[in-house]
C-alpha cells in the first residue's frame, strides 16, 4: 500500500491545516505519522480526500508550517 | 446556597460543561498530542477545536492559545519568560498577588526592579500619562491587569497598549475577571501576551487557564519535556503551543473549556453576559446605597466596569460580614482577596471589604434577598 501525505511537526498545525481544508471543502484526516523521521521523532501526517498538491498549497500560502508532502510505501 | 462569588469561580458551570468533563474521563480520554490511536486524536481534535474557539474570541492564532494550569501559572510563565536581568517592569496599583509576587521574587533575585505606576480610577488620562512617565530605556515590560478583581475597576488597556508599541515595551495583560465579561481584542488592544483563568467568565473547570501568545514576543519557556513532538531531539521544540505544554495536558479540563466557551457564543458573546451581570450589580448598588452603616465602594469605579461591588457594613470586618452571609446562605468572598495593592492603595486594608461577584446564572431576586440579610445585619439584628 502506498500512503501520500502531508507531514506536520505537531497536532496542532496538523488539526490547523485540516480546519482551513474544511473551509476550502477539502476533506481531509489526521493520523500518526506511519513513517516518522528517526532522527526528528513523532510527527503527524494529514490525508487528503482529493488532490493533495491543491490542498498543500492552500497550507503553504496560509502560513501554516508543514514538512511537506511524503510519500510512503508500507511493508507487507 | 445562592452563590455570589464568580470572580473567584463561576459556579454553578453551564450543564454542558459538566457533560463535557464526564464524556472526556469517560469516554475518550487518550493523551492528545500522544500516540496515534483514536482516543488520543479525538482529544486532540477536541483541544484544537478549544484552541481555535478562543484564538477567534481573544484576536490571536489558535497556536498561540497555551493551555495552563490556571492564570496565576500564565502569568509566572509570561513575567519570568520575558525579564532578563536589568530590567525595569511597570505594573499597577491593582494588582493581584499573581502579578505583584512573581515581581517580588525577580527583584528579590536581584533580575528586575518593578515600579507601580497610580492608577486613577476617574481618569483615564491621568492613568496613561502615569504609565508614559514611567516609562524609560530600561522598561522592558508593562504588566498589569484588565480589571481590579477588588473593585471593577478597568484600566485604559487599549491605550496603555498604543503607549507600549510606540516605545517598543511589551504589554501582558492579566485579563483573570474580565474574559467572558469583556471584549478583550489582543490586536486591537496591542496586547503581546493575554493570562487568562478558564474557570471564570469562561465557565470552564478548575485547574484550566491560558496564556496567550500574539506571536510577537515569544517567551522563554519555563519547563521542559515531553511535548508529542520531535521525541528525538534533546532539545525543547520551539514550535508552538508544543514550546510551552510540557507534560500531559488537562484534556478533560480542556474539553470542559471548550463547552464553556460555546456556551457564551450560544448566550450572545461576554455582551449579553456583562450586560446581565452589570444590571444585577446596579440593582444591588442601589439597594445597598440606601441602609444606613454600609459603605460601597463604587468610587473606584471607572465608566465600563467588571461586575463586581465591594461594600463593608459599620465597623465590622469583612470576614465578620462574610461570615453572617454565609450563615445566610449567601456564598461571597471577604477579606483582601489576594490584593494587597489595591487595598493599600484603595484605603481599604485595615478591614478588606466584602465582594459582590454576581453571576449569569443569578436573579434580581437573588439580589433582594442579598440585600434584604444586609440589611438585618446593618441594624444589628438578630439573625
Amino acid at each position: 500500500m502506498i500512503y501520500t501525505y502531508i507531514k506536520f511537526e505537531s497536532q496542532t498545525q496538523g488539526e490547523k491545516a485540516k480546519s482551513l481544508l474544511i473551509k476550502n471543502n477539502i476533506k481531509s484526516h489526521l493520523r500518526r505519522n506511519p513513517n516518522p523521521d528517526r532522527k526528528q521523532g513523532c510527527n503527524f501526517a494529514l490525508f487528503v480526500d482529493g488532490n493533495i498538491w491543491k490542498a498543500y498549497e492552500i497550507i503553504t500560502v496560509s502560513g501554516i508550517k508543514s514538512s511537506g508532502v511524503e510519500t510512503y510505501r508500507e511493508r507487507l | 446556597m445562592i452563590y455570589l462569588d464568580n470572580g473567584a469561580t463561576s459556579f454553578p458551570k453551564p450543564a454542558s460543561v459538566t457533560e463535557s468533563v464526564r464524556n472526556a474521563m469517560r469516554y475518550s480520554g487518550g493523551s492528545p498530542g500522544r500516540g496515534g490511536h483514536k482516543n488520543t486524536l479525538k482529544a486532540g481534535e477536541t483541544v484544537f477545536k478549544t484552541r481555535e474557539l478562543l484564538g477567534e474570541m481573544f484576536s490571536c492564532e489558535s497556536e498561540g492559545v497555551i493551555f495552563t494550569d490556571n492564570c496565576t501559572t500564565a502569568i509566572n510563565m509570561a513575567v519570568k519568560g520575558v525579564c532578563r536581568k536589568g530590567d525595569i517592569i511597570l505594573t499597577s496599583t491593582l494588582e493581584h498577588n499573581s502579578v505583584l509576587r512573581p515581581l517580588v521574587k525577580l527583584e528579590e533575585k536581584g533580575i528586575i526592579s518593578f515600579e507601580t505606576v497610580r492608577i486613577n480610577p476617574l481618569n483615564d488620562d491621568d492613568t496613561v500619562n502615569n504609565f508614559r512617565k514611567a516609562m524609560s530605556k530600561n522598561v522592558r515590560a508593562v504588566v498589569c491587569t484588565f480589571a481590579s478583581n477588588v473593585f471593577g475597576t478597568v484600566l485604559p488597556i487599549q491605550r496603555i497598549g498604543r503607549l507600549c508599541k510606540e516605545q517598543g515595551v511589551i504589554f501582558i495583560v492579566d485579563g483573570a475577571q474580565a474574559a467572558g465579561a469583556l471584549s478583550i481584542d489582543m490586536k486591537r488592544m496591542n496586547i503581546d501576551i493575554l493570562c487568562l483563568p478558564g474557570h471564570k467568565g469562561l465557565y470552564g473547570p478548575m485547574g484550566t487557564g491560558l496564556m496567550l501568545l500574539s506571536g510577537r514576543v515569544m517567551p522563554e519557556e519555563l519547563t521542559q519535556g515531553g511535548t508529542g513532538s520531535f521525541s528525538m531531539e534533546k532539545e525543547q521544540p520551539l514550535v508552538i503551543p508544543d514550546r510551552y505544554e510540557s507534560g500531559t495536558l488537562n484534556y478533560p479540563g480542556i474539553a470542559g473549556l471548550c463547552s464553556g466557551v460555546e456556551f457564551i457564543r450560544a448566550c450572545g458573546g461576554e455582551k449579553t453576559i456583562h450586560q446581565w451581570e452589570t444590571e444585577l450589580v446596579k440593582v444591588l448598588e442601589n439597594d445597598l446605597s440606601v441602609i444606613k452603616g454600609v459603605k460601597l465602594f463604587p468610587h473606584m469605579k471607572s465608566s465600563v466596569c467588571a461586575p463586581i461591588l465591594s461594600f463593608n457594613i459599620g465597623h465590622r470586618h469583612s470576614e465578620e460580614v462574610s461570615a453572617l452571609l454565609d450563615k445566610h446562605n449567601f456564598a461571597v468572598r471577604a477579606g483582601y482577596h489576594c490584593a494587597r495593592l489595591a487595598h493599600e492603595n484603595y484605603g481599604t486594608a485595615e478591614k478588606g471589604c466584602v465582594r459582590v461577584t454576581p453571576g449569569f446564572f443569578n436573579s434580581k431576586k437573588d439580589i433582594k434577598n442579598f440585600v434584604f440579610c444586609c440589611n438585618k445585619i446593618a441594624l444589628g439584628k438578630k439573625m
